[in-house]
């Protein structure tokens, strides 16, 4: 069980650390984890390194789609809005229309579980299943049901696997 | 005619009549349903309270999206968040706003071109009764 240490008591180090040897890693350093001088963790720093950089390019490429679905959505509503205030006639607008049209995904796949947990976890907003539909382009039964597996949000806290 | 406040449920119609406080509406989809002739469906959500009714029923009269929608003239659905879609775009000029309840004003108007909408949310009260009583 690790012992119980506040923020201020945690001191990363990359200098030789007695018992910081992990594994067979070839890397020439090691990164390790300190509470009172005592060790808690210990990596291997390019293995480290490694998992933390496929970490954040994850993050980016959810944030990446996110913000692209949302800038199609308020260019689309742009036009919508032209539309309605009759700057745009009904066949301008069918053919701006068209181009915006998306085709939805309708199988569930592991990957888009893992983009809505990584959605749920860098944002503190709340997505209803049409949110969540129009943002990763997927159906929105399939968002719903995905929603509601999902709905215990401890799992999603505790996930360490994005 | 028969009124749902509790999700699932959902209405499928050739017109609905809509009240709400605010539309939504999201860039169209390709049409992947066979069974609905429209090359383009415009999705929707009707926010801060809303309420669907069936105006003009479908012709035939078969359930296009959900095989439990409800296809009779009056029939409707009644919460939070109510989301759909349609198979034409809203027009304009469509819309009158006026009294909706005792505190607030909102947009009456009437949606064609196939109308398929569900109940998302129901009202806070109702949630909370299904949650404690659950």
């Amino acid at each position: 069980m690790k012992p119980e240490i506040s923020p201020t008591e945690i001191n990363w180090t990359t200098a030789p650390v007695p018992g910081a040897d992990v594994g067979t890693g070839t890397s020439q350093y090691k990164i390790a984890l300190l509470s009172s001088g005592q060790l808690i963790n210990a990596w291997d720093a390019d293995s480290l390194i490694n998992k933390l950089s496929e970490r954040f390019n994850r993050i980016i490429t959810v944030s990446d789609e996110v913000i692209s679905s949302l800038k199609t959505s308020l260019d689309y509503n742009g036009y919508y809005i032209a539309y309605l205030l009759d700057q745009l006639s009904e066949e301008e607008f069918n053919m701006i229309a068209e181009t915006y049209a998306i085709t939805l995904e309708t199988e569930e796949s592991e990957e888009t579980i893992e983009k809505i947990k990584i959605l749920f976890k860098i944002s503190r907003e709340n997505f209803s299943p049409s949110d969540i539909s129009t943002i990763f382009r997927i159906d929105e039964e399939m968002a719903g049901k995905i929603l509601a597996n999902l709905k215990d949000m401890k799992h999603i806290e505790g996930s360490e696997d994005f | 005619m028969t009124l749902a406040y509790i999700p699932p449920a959902s209405i499928e119609c050739d017109e609905a009549s809509i009240k709400t406080r605010r539309i939504v509406t999201r860039p169209p989809q390709r049409n992947q349903n066979s069974r609905l002739k429209r090359p383009l469906i415009y999705p929707f959500k009707l926010d801060l309270n809303s309420e669907a009714y069936v105006k003009k029923e479908l012709k035939p009269k078969e359930p296009i999206f959900d095989s439990k929608s409800m296809l009779n003239v009056g029939d409707g659905i009644i919460g939070a968040i109510i989301s759909g879609l349609s198979g034409l775009p809203i027009r304009k000029n469509r819309a009158t706003v006026k009294k909706g309840s005792g505190t607030h004003k909102a947009s009456f108007l009437d949606i064609e071109g196939f109308v398929y909408v569900k109940l998302e949310k129901a009202f806070r009260g109702i949630e909370a009764k299904r949650y404690l009583t659950s």
